[in-house]
């Protein structure tokens, strides 16, 4: 009877969770133009599965599924993933990534918001560790280069339905590649020399990165996202990458090529920004942002793999609740100062 | 004019809907029925009554005795008879019973007249004490709506500097319009009061502080501030919920912020409703506080406005008036902080500034409530910067010293947070349930410490009596023994004497008789 009068500002978890949907949109139409129907594939395998497996778990837990499915934060984990899967992986990968952030990274904590750990990013690792080789072959960027792959040869591969097969059709990516020269004792410029070059990163992603800086540029003006996150991971790496290169331009790549590689923007505005598993305080967020920051980088360049969006959000996830409790804001009339 | 304000931290902008009384004068409503006169009137402490049932008793009245300080007498509203002393529906929200005294109405005394006194001419011959006796004796609280008696305010006040009197003209909850009409149509009585105030506290600044979305009121005000001997400043503010708040005002207009825990008078302000100020000048003329404006607003009354209204009138009765005529569904207080009225019965209060009336209809299905996904709109919204969402989390997961942890006791309950919570979640009700629960253990503590004192000095005392019992006794032994010693220890030993010298007499008069015995049978063997 009372929160019948009390106003409201008509904001709602669903709008929410629909914006950052329509704000992905860009940076699927770039996957999708540059690597082909692969990506529209596995959105098809991704979101009818994501539903299913939160409907069936909700059951189980004597819930009613519209309720809760129509908050479309399983659609969102379900895009999430499908955005940073190889646009040609198996699909019973797909499929098994889905089940593993829905069902295990989200509804066995208790569903929306109780989660620790970000489902999409959890779903992602698992197929990482589990599936190295499948989840680093990437298809050369064809969407500006030459004939994009048919969805037949696409269904093909992911399906394991014909003559196509993923060896024949993909690499590592620009970064892996760049890792790959390093390791081997090149410079820098020999490097992205043996590499297909893109106009300011590696070819295509740059592409990517910007159609998902447009999506996330759309989240910070409807005010769906606060700037702190996606500011302090692109200021934390952009600031390592540029700290490196100055010391030793041979070895390490330029900040903007970091900035313009792999799923920065992808991390920095859709994942690292994930309300229930980020840093809540102002402060806290920054420092959450620019752990990403720094710890993509550290990855990226000396860890083992190409690239570490993923393992860098599921570790800040873990320090998020220790820098909440320490970068608590002052309270009004808490300042010392103001005391009399 | 004041060159800077200050912002406080997040506030929201609901809609204000408050086209619908603010145009509408204050309309006097005569009361015909029963008056309830609850003698929960202050804070905390109950008032007992001084008249009985069958009394006639005249407008203004005194009905009842209080002696907590913190306590205010109440008054008889209008003439009439008492019906009846006894418990009755309260305006609250858990719907609790209060003692009240019911009279019966039978008409009005005498209307004051319109006619102001010069402050000068009032105050001949008046003390400081004698006006902050007469202010309390006229049963003045706060009438923004904590209702925090006002003579007890005064006096903290007195007995600081105060630099910044405060008037709080901001009225930034939606729908109300009661302290606007107040200070459109009486600001000379407010500045009679303001300059009451001033005299009491001497301070270096009085501020008017007044939302701009009240432009009238700030004419006015200013106009009657302009009048004035005093210096009085109306300040125009923009309008941000919650911005009449008294630590956000206080925040606005001077960017000091009242200490955690502390009062405004520690930071040398003290902050006043307008409305309070209009009740001050008749308790200087001793008319008490027994009547106030309550803006009836909402869609569930075919007339809605401001009505000054008798304190004690049944809500229904004020309802009738205004033309409902419907099942409603009545809400006390602004829709931001208010409360939603169990019992129409319940009669209008001193802190009662308004009642939205909607028709009752079978709860429509609203939006769902959703989990925290900690998204920190709440946060964002907070005028007291706190944390909401993470209080959430420890309240409702029962952790009410992390909740303490996390500056529960800082949140003024403004609702800015459920205002914006995209989950619909009523966060408010969890931290007004969790300071309850605190609030109760911090009440058990003390009586168990109360209980664990008492259970102890009733131990000390028990062993004190044993202790001063054996000690009783032993000097009682003692005592006996010492006499014991003293005389009879002498008459022993010649008791012993005698009965040793009675053996040996015995001893020698048988040894005299056998001899005798032996000398005789020898003279016979002779």
């Amino acid at each position: 009877m009372v929160s019948k009068m009390v106003p409201h500002n008509s904001s709602s978890t669903t709008k929410e969770m629909a914006t950052v949907i329509f704000a992905m949109l860009p940076g699927l139409f770039a996957l999708g133009w540059i690597f082909g129907p692969g990506v529209w594939i596995h959105v098809a395998i991704v979101v009818p599965t994501a539903m299913v497996a939160e409907a069936a778990i909700l059951l189980i837990r004597g819930r009613n599924p519209i309720n809760e499915l129509n908050d479309l934060s399983a659609i969102l984990t379900a895009l999430l993933l499908a955005a940073s899967l190889p646009p040609l992986l198996p699909w019973w990968m797909t499929l098994l990534g889905t089940l593993f952030a829905i069902i295990l990274a989200k509804q066995l904590y208790g569903g929306l918001g109780q989660n620790p750990f970000n489902p999409a990013m959890i779903g992602y690792v698992i197929l990482l560790v589990s599936f190295p080789l499948e989840m680093t072959s990437w298809l050369p960027a064809a969407g500006i280069q030459g004939e994009p792959l048919s969805w037949t040869a696409a269904s093909q591969v992911i399906f394991g339905t014909g003559p196509t097969t993923v060896d024949t059709l993909t690499g590592a990516t620009p970064l892996g590649g760049l890792k790959t020269g390093l390791i081997q004792g090149l410079t820098l410029q020999e490097s992205l020399l043996k590499l297909p070059n893109g106009l300011l990163a590696g070819p295509g992603w740059e592409w990517i990165n910007i159609a998902f800086l447009v999506g996330g540029l759309i989240l910070l003006f409807t005010r769906t996202i606060s700037w702190h996150i996606p500011l302090s991971v692109l200021g934390g790496l952009f600031l390592t990458a540029l700290i490196f290169n100055l010391i030793d331009p041979n070895s390490y790549a330029t900040p903007l090529y970091h900035l313009l590689s792999g799923g920065i923007m992808l991390g920095a505005f859709f994942i690292a920004t994930d309300p229930v598993t980020a840093s809540t305080t102002p402060m806290g967020r920054i420092w959450f942002g620019v752990g990403i920051g720094v710890l993509d980088y550290i990855i990226r360049t000396w860890g083992g793999y190409p690239d570490a969006v993923a393992f860098s959000v599921l570790l800040m996830n873990m320090f998020a609740p220790l820098i909440d409790h320490f970068t608590q804001p002052t309270i009004y009339g808490g300042n010392r100062e103001a005391r009399p | 004019m004041r060159q800077t304000l200050h912002h406080f931290h997040g506030g929201v902008h609901p809609p204000e809907l408050k086209e619908l009384t603010r145009n509408l004068p204050i309309t006097p409503f005569k009361n015909r029925g029963k008056v309830v006169i609850s003698l929960n009137q202050g804070i905390r402490a109950f008032n007992r009554p001084i008249v009985q049932v069958g009394d006639s008793v005249v407008q203004g009245q005194k009905l009842s005795e209080c002696f907590n300080p913190l306590s205010v007498p109440v008054h008889a509203p209008c003439n009439g008879t008492v019906i009846a002393i006894e418990q009755r529906p309260f305006t609250h929200p858990s719907g609790l019973q209060s003692p009240a005294i019911v009279l019966q109405a039978s008409g009005c005394g005498p209307t004051p007249s319109k006619e102001l006194m010069a402050i000068e001419t009032l105050l001949k011959g008046i003390t400081d004490e004698e006006m902050i006796s007469r202010i309390r004796m006229a049963g003045i609280i706060g009438l923004g709506g904590a209702g925090f008696p006002t003579a007890p305010k005064l006096l903290s006040g007195t007995q600081q500097s105060i630099e910044t009197l405060i008037l709080n003209g901001m009225e930034c909850e939606p729908r109300i319009t009661c302290d606007d009409r107040l200070m459109r149509e009486r600001p000379e009585q407010i500045i009679h009061g303001i300059e009451l105030m001033n005299h009491l506290l001497q301070p270096k600044e009085i501020l008017i502080g007044i939302e701009d979305n009240k432009p009238e009121a700030i004419e006015s005000m200013r106009k009657a501030a302009a009048n004035s001997k005093v210096p009085i400043e109306v300040v125009r503010c923009p309008t941000l919920y919650p911005s009449g708040g008294e630590k956000q005002l206080i925040q606005i207009l001077t960017g000091k912020e009242v200490p955690s825990g502390g009062l405004p008078h520690q930071i040398g302000i003290l902050c006043q409703n307008i409305a309070t100020a209009h009740a001050i000048y008749p308790a200087m003329m001793e008319q008490p506080l027994t009547h106030r404006v309550v803006t009836v607003t909402g869609s569930g009354v075919s007339h809605p406005g401001n009505y000054e209204v008798a304190v004690g009138t049944p809500i229904n009765e004020l309802l009738e008036e205004c033309g409902c005529d419907q099942p409603v569904a009545v809400t006390v207080g602004g829709p931001m902080m208010g409360f939603s009225l169990k019992d129409l019965n319940s009669p209008i209060t001193k802190t009662l500034n308004c009642l939205i009336v909607e028709p009752e209809v079978p709860p429509v299905k609203t939006a769902p409530i959703r989990n925290c996904i900690r998204c920190a709109a709440c946060s964002d919204a907070c005028p007291a910067n706190l944390l909401p969402q993470q209080l959430f989390w420890a309240t409702q997961a029962r952790n009410f010293d992390d909740a303490e942890q996390l500056h529960l006791f800082d949140c003024i309950e403004c609702g800015c947070c459920n205002h914006v919570c995209p989950s619909q979640i009523p966060l408010v009700d969890y931290y007004r349930h969790a300071k309850g629960v605190l609030r109760n253990q911090q009440q058990e503590k003390i009586k168990a410490e109360q209980a664990r004192q008492r259970h102890e000095f009733r131990d000390a005392r028990i062993q004190r009596e044993k202790e001063e019992k054996a000690r009783k006794l032993a000097e009682k032994k003692a005592a006996l023994k010492a006499k014991e010693k003293r005389q009879p220890s002498a008459g022993e030993n010649g008791e012993k004497k005698e009965k040793q010298a009675a053996i040996e007499a015995a001893i020698e008069r048988a040894k005299a008789k056998k001899a005798a015995r032996n000398a005789a049978t020898e003279q016979d063997k002779e």
